[in-house]
């Protein structure tokens, strides 16, 4: 579903990812890691066209989006859920999920469905569906920003940090609403700091360094060959 | 693998100056700055062509007077439409007292710099209530209404005949041909110049900045808004007034025609044309918006204000940064490297800082006492009656679910926002109605959980607002710590920088702050596995080796049971639980929260 080939990106002429390729298909989730400042959310953005990628590609069912501006790609059918909860705060929390659906226009019956869908998830955004989206506390703004992706119905799905502000204890339910999403047929992306609680809901994982993809793997053998690493860093 | 990362980072940071450019060009700018207005003010003598000496007289008082727009509208973050006015005020009243009623020169110049202090202050009044458009609007309309103003008061001002004034000795050359005048006007926009690189410089310029961009961060620092506000105008009103002065034996005459709202304009114009912020801009913007249409196109002198607009409009198209701004973001863009995972980060700093030895939690002094808290905001009850007791020195743990009342409960302590009912206590002093600043001053710091990172300035600016924030002298320590981040990150970027990294910034800077009182709203998201054990490695410091009390406000459970020595369950804007982190684990109240029981 998704395919990036070779691609490097960065702000300016500053140099932040050499030639990362990655590939998802439809129905699975790849996690990603890193620590902070390897380029995790540059892929991110430079997949989604917030910066233009300085060589490579990037594919949606074969079809090549680099260099198209942001919305055109959201149109095209990928979505970006950024870090630190953007959302609009003087809408109400139900016009924001309207917002969400701006790229699916026409589609009442999947709208409603799909709004029921994340009440059933995140049944505070119901109680609270009518207060203004700057009158939720952190952690349910980045509730909102995930319902804003998911009534968008994207083929694909880019979501950095979804765990950002979240108490742990949701962690699970959002992970597993992510892995019911992707079954239903839409390629997920997933940046987490939180590689053990996430891992298990994914199907690849890759661990991203300076820049560059410093390994690729299944998602169930992450934590083995992270450890196997740690022994190695350590012995030297 | 965190040993050898831990090194790895060390020897990078040992190693990274070398490819580094400078994070601003101010310094450089300044000496261009004052190259060009000793050419521009000089040169015109030396060859004696008199339409030119009289011509950059004028340039360099307007270009002083745009430099002190430039401070206000940047630095201080006040946008004013009506400088012209000030300049208008010290012209006008030293005309009036010199050339009406007979007071020497230097007496009439005092009373119109007076004059246009006081100007200010009418200008900064405005500015504690309103800010932004409005603010505009306010001093716009000043801009407005002093030609009106003086026409008026003809018994004082002469109406629209204006005022002559003869000062010949300030035109008799006295050094290789030059006059005083000449002197007095290139070296005032050069002293202009220094004193804005100064002020930019100093702790009170930093404040300012701060101010300007993030009224709320700057409240926790210890900064009042609305004293930064009212120096900035009391300083540019004062600067803009001399201008005014110098401007009389320049022209020969003031009448009302010439302090008309296209002045204020001009310097506005200048600013932005030649690119906001920048110390070099206010002279190249006066050149292309004064020089070009007064001189260039002086037969359409009349579409003068035409012409002001459609140059402003045409290079804000081109230069969207003005002149010199766009000069330097390229010069940035070539210059500046990304550091990706070593931009920031705290583990090379960890095993330098020493502190005293082992400080136990006090058993018996409380820092932070709140009683029966309640905050609402409208219908909603975000804090409903919270007793919590802080002990001198913890580590105090606050959790609970999102919307649970946390981050409203810091922003009560942190004076960000004032309880309803119930009262606070810190070290003992009732707090509850205490002002931001105040309680920044008492000691207590916080970080927020979007980081409050200032990307005009460099990193080690960014962490150095926090030394600026002190009450009192640093210790030995602290103080090697902060010449070690500066040597490190003084040309630095803070725009690069991560997320989680910017997280460390704000929690560095409480550091440096060396507040007794720490608050940490969720510091951890977003950090990695290394950091968050570099974390909780410092927050162990804090408590243990310097003694500071810290509040931490985070979702990682692992962390808080790592590191607190007190737990506080909100659940609602009510406490259900409060203790030792065993026995709050093992409360029923607190079980659900737990990602499968992986905490008990």
């Amino acid at each position: 579903m998704l395919e990036v080939r070779n691609l490097y990106a960065g702000y300016g002429i500053v140099p932040v990812l050499e030639d990362v390729s990655l590939s998802v298909k439809a129905g699975e989730i790849l996690l990603i890691g890193g620590e902070n400042g390897a380029g995790k959310s540059t892929l991110m953005r430079a997949i989604a066209g917030f910066n233009k990628p300085d060589r490579g590609e990037v594919l949606l069912e074969g079809k090549p989006l680099q260099g198209m501006a942001p919305e055109a790609i959201a149109q095209a059918g990928l979505r970006l859920v950024l870090d630190g909860h953007r959302v609009f705060p003087e809408l109400s929390v139900y016009d924001n999920l309207r917002m969400g659906a701006a790229a699916r226009r026409g589609d009442q019956a999947g709208f409603a469905r799909a709004v029921d869908e994340i009440y059933d998830v995140f049944p505070i955004l119901k109680e609270k569906h009518r207060a203004y989206a700057r009158d939720l506390s952190g952690g349910q703004q980045q509730m909102l920003a995930l319902g804003q992706a998911f009534v968008a119905q994207p083929k694909v799905l880019l979501c950095d940090e979804p765990s950002m502000g979240l108490a742990q204890a949701l962690l699970p339910p959002i992970l597993s609403f992510l892995r019911k999403w992707a079954e239903s047929g839409t390629a997920v992306v997933i940046v987490e700091q939180h590689l053990k609680v996430t891992a298990p809901y994914a199907d690849s994982a890759m661990i991203i360094e300076r820049g560059k993809v410093k390994f690729s793997c299944k998602a169930s053998e992450l934590d083995a060959k992270l450890a196997s690493m740690e022994t190695v860093a350590v012995a030297h | 693998m965190s040993t050898s990362k831990t090194m790895a980072a060390r020897m990078d940071a040992g190693t990274s100056k070398s490819t580094k450019g400078r994070f601003n060009s101010d310094l450089p700018q300044v000496w261009i700055g004052i190259a060009l207005i000793a050419i521009t003010g000089l040169m015109p003598t030396f060859l004696g062509n008199s339409y030119w000496v009289h011509t950059f007289h004028l340039v360099n008082i307007y270009i002083a007077a745009a430099i002190f727009q430039n401070f206000l509208f940047v630095d201080a973050g006040q946008k004013s439409f009506g400088q012209g006015v000030l300049l208008g005020l010290g012209a006008y009243v030293t005309a009036i007292f010199f050339g009406m009623h007979g007071y020497s020169f230097p007496a009439a110049a005092l009373i119109g710099v007076f004059a246009a202090f006081l100007g200010g202050l009418l200008f900064a009044l405005p500015a504690l209530r309103v800010q932004y458009f409005h603010l505009g609007f306010v001093t716009l309309s000043a801009a407005i209404v002093f030609p009106q103003l003086l026409m008026s008061l003809d018994k004082w001002t002469n109406g629209i005949n204006g005022i002559s004034v003869a000062l010949p000795w300030l035109h008799r050359p006295v050094f290789l041909g030059l006059s005083w005048l000449t002197i007095a006007v290139a070296l005032y926009p050069m002293l202009a110049l220094l004193l804005h690189y100064s002020i930019r410089n100093s702790r009170l310029g930093r404040q300012m900045r701060v101010a300007a961009v993030s009224p709320e961060a700057a409240r926790t620092l210890g900064v009042k808004p609305g004293v930064m506000r009212f120096l900035a105008f009391i300083i540019a009103s004062i600067g803009t007034g001399i201008c005014g002065i110098l401007y009389l034996p320049a022209v020969s005459f003031v009448s009302p025609q010439g302090f008309n709202l296209e002045m204020s304009f001009l310097f506005f114009f200048a600013v932005v044309v030649g690119g906001r912020g920048q110390l070099l801009g206010p002279i190249i913007g006066i050149w292309v918006v004064f020089i070009l249409p007064n001189v260039g196109l002086v037969q359409y002198v009349d579409y003068r204000l035409l012409i002001y607009g459609t140059l402003t409009l045409l290079t804000v198209m081109l230069f969207p940064d003005g002149i010199v701004g766009s000069i330097e973001r390229w010069r940035k863009s070539r210059s500046i490297r990304s550091r990706g995972e070593k931009a920031f980060r705290i583990d090379p700093f960890l095993e330098r800082l020493k502190g005293r030895a082992d400080q136990a939690p006090s058993e018996t002094d409380y820092v932070v006492e709140v009683r029966n808290g309640v905050k609402r905001f409208g219908a909603v009850v975000a804090v409903g009656g919270v007793d919590m007791k802080v002990r001198k020195g913890e580590v105090h743990g606050l959790i609970g679910a999102n919307g649970s009342g946390k981050t409203s409960l810091l922003n009560v302590l942190s004076g960000l926002s004032r309880l309803d009912e119930g009262s606070f206590l810190i070290n003992g002093r009732d707090a509850t109605r205490m002002p931001a600043d105040s309680i920044a001053n008492m000691g207590l710091a916080r970080t927020f959980q979007t980081p409050r990172i200032f990307t005009q300035m460099s990193l080690w600016e960014n962490l150095r607002i926090g030394l600026d924030a002190r009450t009192g002298g640093s210790s030995a320590d602290i103080q090697e710590l902060a010449s070690l981040l500066e040597s490190e990150f003084a040309e630095d970027n803070a725009e690069l920088l991560s997320h989680g990294q910017r997280r460390l910034v704000e929690v560095m800077r409480t550091v440096l702050k060396e507040a007794e009182i720490i608050l940490f709203d969720e510091p951890a998201a977003g950090l990695s596995q290394g950091e968050r054990a570099d974390f909780s490695k410092l927050v162990r410091f804090l408590s243990r080796n310097m003694g500071k009390t810290v509040i931490l406000v985070e979702h990682d459970l692992d962390l808080v049971w790592g590191i607190a020595d007190t737990i506080t369950v909100l659940e609602q804007g009510k406490t259900v639980a409060s203790g030792k982190p065993d026995d709050v684990a093992r409360d029923p109240a607190v079980q659900h929260m737990f990602v499968g029981g992986a905490r008990a």
